[in-house]
């Protein structure tokens, strides 16, 4: 279990992250995402160990991390910017790791690469950037860390590769019980991988869910009546976005429950669909409902 | 506390793996530039005696380089966020991680050492034209080993405090050198000019009175009176700076300290266990977040901006000093001032990349200046007043040829006053017989160095005083075993003997009967010279025997023979001299050939020592061949023959 608690990290006078609390249960997959700059990667590297925090700490397994070699056993961090001794091969890479995780599975890593077609003895430097993320993740998931760390952790992975990554990735955490947090830009990503979700905005976790549970509390709504209506119709409900175009609205509701949709057919709609958000919609509507402007760009 | 949670083997052997090119760098290419400069040095046969200084020029100059280069290669992932990331993510601390490489950066280090003197002790063992005490190669293993060490670990503590590659470099050399830079610079009247500088004798008895004090003013005899001599005798520095500093301040100010190595070697010991100390403290509090910048914050960046034009404000005060005032002088201060503004903007733009405030630049600028300048004035006005008052001196050590070392001191009033009179003596009477170096330590711990220079009788009484004192004869190092003597070498030209000889044992048998300070005598034939190593220098203990001259002189004429007789089409003879009992000549002539026929005609003579007799020096490759012989007049009508007596020099 990892429990961060009023965590706060600032560059110069800048706070990155701010009073920032969460908690990531084991043996899951949570998936943190938030605007460029929001503070994932360095949050990532404070739960690491590789940052200390200026104010707050964090426990995993009831331990602080920082500068804690024994605890580090325990987990593996993949950062977005790679990183490998100029000149190692794939095989040397392993045996670094090997050296330093007491628990590293070479046999693994060698199915891994086998299954990846990555060749053991070329040199790093020579691959695409997608097979040297390829080699990280496997390296990584050799390790049988409890607690796994990737930012960016699909970036330049073609969908076949990606799709093979992630049911790795589900393998090791049903097999080792481990627990997975990872951040991407692309939301589509997490969807369907991941367990939690949590968006960090302004250097605090905004909200944190299942997502499941996040997909089914938000619906897309388009509705029509038969009379002239607006926005203020729909005051008890948690709207996050209205819009209307003839007499036809699409309306973005947060929490609606059976209770809620009793009340929308109640309103004797012509029209009423309820459509599923995706992830990446959910992520837009509520950075939306929080004044960041999407809008404004486009 | 286990040894794993201090050290990491896999770690080690990952980082040393992948910078596996600059560690075989540093490991090889020092030893193997080295042996081949000692190489080309030994191979063209002539006789060779290394010192320590010989062996090490190039260990002394990498000696800035290779620790600083390893120390950054090993440390380098902290340079960049990516490998930052890449190894602190590691199940690894902080503590591991520095003490994991200062190990192994030592390790390097002695290695390479240990190779440097691998090499050079093969060189010395395949040429025999080579004549070292190997004690020290050992010595040099353990020098550069120490002050390797030291500079590596100094970079360490740049390491754990900058970010960037050249803020490391200019943090290392401030840990190095400022603190000593600033205590010469407060303390040696070398940072003051000739002008100011006077050191006062005043001599308040009657027996250290200079015999002939030449005195051209009045106030110059008032001082007389008064038993005041001025001299331009300057004080030691008794420090003993570490060897990275002691070699600048030989090199870049021309300040020579007292030997004192072992006591450097023992700080530098010391303060590389601080320095690992500190450095750790550091490391463990290092941010790695701050990466590609000079520190994580400006205060420190101005500060240690600042402490870098430290030693410049210092070099440029004593520059306006020297100049005095005037319109030129406030030209000057305003141009360095131009300058150092410039520096301090480049210095930014180099290390942080971006130009700090003005105004802070400005003030940081002004507050090392006004310091310097107060510090610098307040010192200047008490080194005007150095006075070394004769009855002060607690002990004056004679540094003599029949000594191994200078240690051998004396606290006798009577023969110090005798020979602060010498010294204070415009002009010696007589003849030059030989000459002292003198040192003296006041009760103040001041020390003092000058060298004297005696007549017949003089040179009698001092090393008559000097043969029954018991403080000098229990503290000056003589020989005490044939065994400390690494080689011997006889007459004008060092001719060296072979260990195995007759004559090396009978002259070292010879010399252990002898003790205390000998007599000398001016035949260039007779000359020993023992050498022995001893406190990292190579000592020469001179001495004439006359009871060994028969056998001296059949060494010289067999190895004279054999070159004659293996001499080759290419070998030359370079020059000749020719001499007696009392004198030596240079002698020139039109047609050397009857020279040669006669000393081959004769090399095999029977020789007698008790007769008169005349000798033949000639040099060949560097090499010096002596002939001596018994047949006077022939001799003398053949060089009378065959030399313009005009064309001839003597030499002594």
């Amino acid at each position: 279990m990892i429990r961060i608690d009023k965590l706060s990290k600032r560059y110069d006078k800048d706070y990155v992250l701010n009073d920032l609390n969460c908690s990531i249960k084991d043996n899951s997959i949570y998936g943190l995402v938030g605007a460029n700059g929001s503070g994932k990667s360095t949050l990532l590297r404070i739960i690491m160990g590789i940052y200390e925090p200026d104010k707050g700490n964090i426990l995993v397994d009831d331990e602080l991390v920082y500068d804690n070699e024994v605890m580090k056993q325990k987990m593996v961090f993949i950062p977005d910017d790679l990183f490998f001794y100029p000149g190692y091969t794939l095989l040397d890479t392993a045996k670094y790791y090997a050296s330093m995780y007491k628990n590293f599975d070479m046999a693994y890593l060698k199915e891994l690469a086998s299954l990846l077609n990555l060749d053991l003895n070329k040199k790093i430097s020579t691959f695409s950037k997608g097979m040297k993320r390829q080699c990280a993740l496997i390296c990584a998931i050799a390790t049988n860390a409890d607690y796994m760390f990737f930012d960016e952790t699909f970036d330049g992975l073609d969908p076949v590769i990606r799709n093979t990554m992630k049911k790795a990735l589900i393998k090791q955490m049903n097999k080792k019980n481990t627990t997975i947090v990872m951040t991407s830009h692309n939301l589509r990503e997490l969807e369907d991988i991941c367990d939690n979700l949590g968006l960090l905005y302004k250097g605090g976790i905004l909200f944190e869910s299942e997502i499941d549970t996040i997909k089914t509390n938000m619906f897309k709504v388009q509705i029509s009546l038969d009379r002239e209506f607006s926005e203020s119709d729909f005051k008890d409900f948690n709207i996050l976005n209205f819009r209307k175009q003839g007499s036809v609205a699409t309306i973005i509701i947060k929490d609606l429950d059976g209770k809620g949709k009793e009340k929308l057919e109640k309103m004797n709609p012509i029209i009423l669909d309820y459509l599923t958000l995706t992830l990446e919609e959910v992520f837009i509507y509520e950075m939306e409902a929080l004044g960041y402007e999407f809008n404004k760009f486009v | 506390m286990n040894l794993t949670s201090l050290f990491s083997f896999s770690y080690l052997k990952e980082n040393l793996k992948k910078s596996r090119a600059i560690v075989l760098l540093c490991i090889f290419l020092v030893p193997i530039i080295n042996g081949i400069v000692y190489l080309m040095r030994v191979v063209n046969n002539s006789a060779f005696m290394p010192t320590i200084n010989d062996l090490s020029g190039l260990l002394l100059f990498s000696m800035y380089l290779i620790p600083v280069i390893l120390s950054i290669t090993l440390f380098s992932f902290v340079y960049k966020r990516k490998s930052c990331d890449f190894i602190a993510a590691m199940p690894i601390s902080k503590k591991q991680i520095f003490l994991t490489n200062t190990v192994g950066g030592i390790l390097v280090l002695f290695s390479m050492q240990l190779v440097n003197f691998i090499f050079l002790s093969i060189i010395s063992l395949l040429f025999n034209n080579v004549f070292l005490d190997y004690s020290m190669l050992v010595d040099i293993l353990l020098i550069y080993s120490i002050a390797y060490i030291f500079v590596f670990t100094a970079t360490n503590i740049a390491v754990s405090l900058a970010s960037n590659k050249i803020t490391t470099v200019i943090v290392t050399l401030l840990v190095l050198f400022l603190i000593p830079f600033i205590h010469t610079f407060l303390t040696s009247e070398h940072f003051r000019g000739d002008y100011n500088y006077k050191t006062l004798v005043l001599c308040e008895e009657d027996s250290c009175q200079p015999q002939n004090f030449d005195c051209y003013n009045i106030a110059c005899e008032a001082n007389r009176k008064e038993g005041i001599y001025i001299t331009d005798l300057s004080s030691l520095n008794n420090t003993p700076y570490t060897l990275p500093y002691a070699a600048i301040n030989r090199f870049l100010f021309g300040i020579s300290s007292e030997n004192n190595l072992n006591s450097s070697l023992i700080k530098m010991t010391l303060l590389s266990v601080l320095y690992i100390i500190i450095g750790l403290m550091l490391f463990k509090r290092k941010k790695f977040e701050v990466v590609d910048t000079s520190f994580k914050n400006e205060r420190t960046h101005i500060w240690v901006r600042s402490l870098t034009i430290v030693p410049i404000i210092c070099i440029c005060y004593v520059v306006i000093v020297d100049m005095g005032s005037g319109i030129l002088n406030f030209l000057t201060i305003l141009f360095l001032l131009v300058l150092l503004i410039t520096y301090l903007i480049i210095y930014d733009l180099i290390t942080r990349k971006k130009i700090t405030n003005f105004m802070k630049t400005l003030a940081s600028l002004i507050i090392v200046v006004i310091l310097v300048v107060l510090i610098g004035e307040a010192t200047a006005t008490k080194q005007e007043e150095n006075v070394l008052k004769i009855k002060d001196i607690e002990t004056m050590t004679f540094d003599n040829s029949n000594l191994v070392s200078n240690l051998g001191y004396t606290k006798d009033k009577e023969l110090i006053n005798y020979t602060m009179s010498i010294f204070l003596d415009s002009m010696l009477e007589g003849e030059a017989k030989s000459s002292f170096h003198i040192e003296v330590k006041t009760k103040t711990n001041e020390t003092y160095s000058f060298n004297i220079t005696v007549n017949d009788e003089q040179y009698k009484y001092i090393t008559d005083k000097l043969n029954s004192d018991k403080d000098y004869l229990k503290t000056a190092k003589f020989i005490e075993s044939g065994d400390d003597v690494f080689a011997i070498s006889l007459g004008e030209g060092d001719i060296y003997i072979e260990k195995s000889s007759t004559l090396y044992k009978a002259i070292i048998n010879k010399y252990e009967n002898s003790k205390g300070v000998l007599d000398r005598d001016n035949s260039s034939l007779s000359n020993i010279k023992l050498y022995i190593y001893d406190n990292y220098n190579i000592h020469t203990v001179y001495f004439n025997d006359n009871e060994l001259i028969k056998e001296m002189i059949t060494f010289y004429n067999s190895r004279t023979k054999k070159f004659l007789g293996n001499m080759k089409d290419d070998d030359c003879i370079d020059a000749y001299f020719v001499g007696n009992l009392t004198e030596r000549i240079y002698f020139s002539s039109p047609n050397y050939t009857e020279l040669d026929n006669f000393i081959l005609d004769h090399i095999d003579d029977p020789f007698d020592i008790n007769k008169e007799f005349r000798y033949v020096d000639f040099y060949s490759n560097g090499d010096m061949y002596t002939f001596v012989t018994n047949m006077v007049e022939e001799f003398d009508d053949l060089i009378e023959r065959i030399g313009g007596s005009d064309e001839n020099t003597y030499m002594e």
